[in-house]
């Protein structure tokens, strides 16, 4: 039996691999957008903040996968580059958005997981399974070699999707 | 010396008298020894730190509380939940081992300390350096590590792509209990830094 490796995203960070893997983070708001490309048993994960890049597009040093927008983008990218997956060879799966500290006002989980949706539709790609909002954070695991995700919400039992 | 440089001694040395006093008044609170320590404090890029927070998934229990004022900053204490049970029990004089699980008490308590080690975070910067601060009420998170730390940056993370986090760990000597305390400067806190630092 293979040994999987473990692959960690943080904020604002896209990592791509092919089985044996498995991506992992934890989320708040933020979400986790899973792509997989089954007939080459590869996947990618982005780890996204806000919504919308706005006018930090043009700072220097922009941090691309920060954005929905500019975000999955390079995840597709990214996909096309390392493995030759297209749209069409791809789903979707997202996960997070909690709205984590309720004095906060503004709903970004929300906000994201809204764009996300949008930009997955605008680019032709299915979204086979979501999980999103709450107010507890997010254990996520992707497996590369199934597409499957356990996605676990703090102190609820883990669920596979 | 630079302006960076100065920004960054001064820095450390806020940093070192605040986590001097929150440890004398966190000391005199559990009627115990405790020692806190500046373990380090670094311009950290977002990616990379909470990439390696989330290597741990333990649940957490954690007190956040902004600090409003000529250099606001944001304050973070996290324990894990057995030893937030311990703190517990010392705060409330009971016998160790009498919470065994997290309660009203628990979080009075974990609320209390942020409560405490915040203020005497603010004494410092107001008596010191003439930098005035008031803390919010704080609030009380249980979650998993990975997701109290980002939400924690996530105000200074949509600023900017490097955060400075001033990070340090303290040793409840008595009973062995590891916590964790970070200070974070956010929107225009660099502007008073660099102020002090020009006239240190």
């Amino acid at each position: 039996m293979e040994t999987q490796e473990k692959i960690i995203t943080g904020i604002a960070d896209i990592k791509v691999a092919k089985n044996p893997s498995v991506i992992m983070t934890n989320l708040g708001s933020c979400i986790a957008v899973c792509l997989y490309d089954q007939k080459k048993m590869a996947g990618g994960m982005l780890h996204l903040m806000m919504a919308e890049a706005g006018s930090a597009r043009e700072k220097e040093g922009f941090k691309v996968a920060k954005y929905a927008d500019t975000g999955i983008p390079m995840l597709l990218n990214e996909m096309k580059k390392n493995f030759g997956s297209t749209p069409a060879d791809l789903v979707a799966k997202i996960f997070g958005g909690a709205k984590i500290l309720q004095k906060v006002s503004k709903d970004i989980g929300r906000e994201n997981e809204e764009k996300v949706r949008q930009i997955l539709k605008e680019c032709g790609i299915p979204l086979r399974a979501q999980k999103t909002g709450g107010e507890k954070g997010y254990k996520v695991s992707f497996n590369l070699a199934t597409g499957k995700v356990l996605c676990q919400i703090f102190g609820e039992q883990e669920e596979e999707f | 010396m630079d302006n960076k440089q100065k920004v960054d001694r001064a820095l450390q040395l806020i940093s070192k008298l605040s986590i001097d006093k929150a440890s004398q008044v966190f000391s005199k609170m559990i009627k115990g020894g405790a020692s806190i320590e500046m373990d380090k404090a670094y311009l950290a890029d977002i990616t990379d730190v909470t990439q390696q927070i989330n290597e741990n998934s333990d649940e957490v229990i954690g007190a956040f509380v902004r600090l409003v004022g000529d250099a606001p900053f944001k304050f973070l204490f996290f324990v894990a939940p057995e030893d937030s049970f311990i703190l517990t029990d010392m705060i409330l004089r009971r016998e160790i081992g009498t919470t065994k699980e997290f309660n009203a008490y628990t979080e009075s308590a974990v609320q209390e300390i942020g409560n405490i080690l915040a203020s005497a975070i603010t004494n410092v910067f107001s008596a010191d350096f003439q930098i005035m601060l008031y803390p919010s009420p704080p609030t009380v998170v249980r979650d998993f590590a990975g997701t109290v730390f980002a939400e924690y940056i996530l105000e200074a993370a949509a600023e900017r792509d490097e955060v400075l986090i001033i990070q340090s760990k303290f040793l409840v000597v008595k009973n062995n209990i590891r916590c964790h305390m970070y200070i974070l400067p956010v929107h225009d806190a660099d502007k008073t830094l660099s102020q002090i630092a020009s006239s240190m």
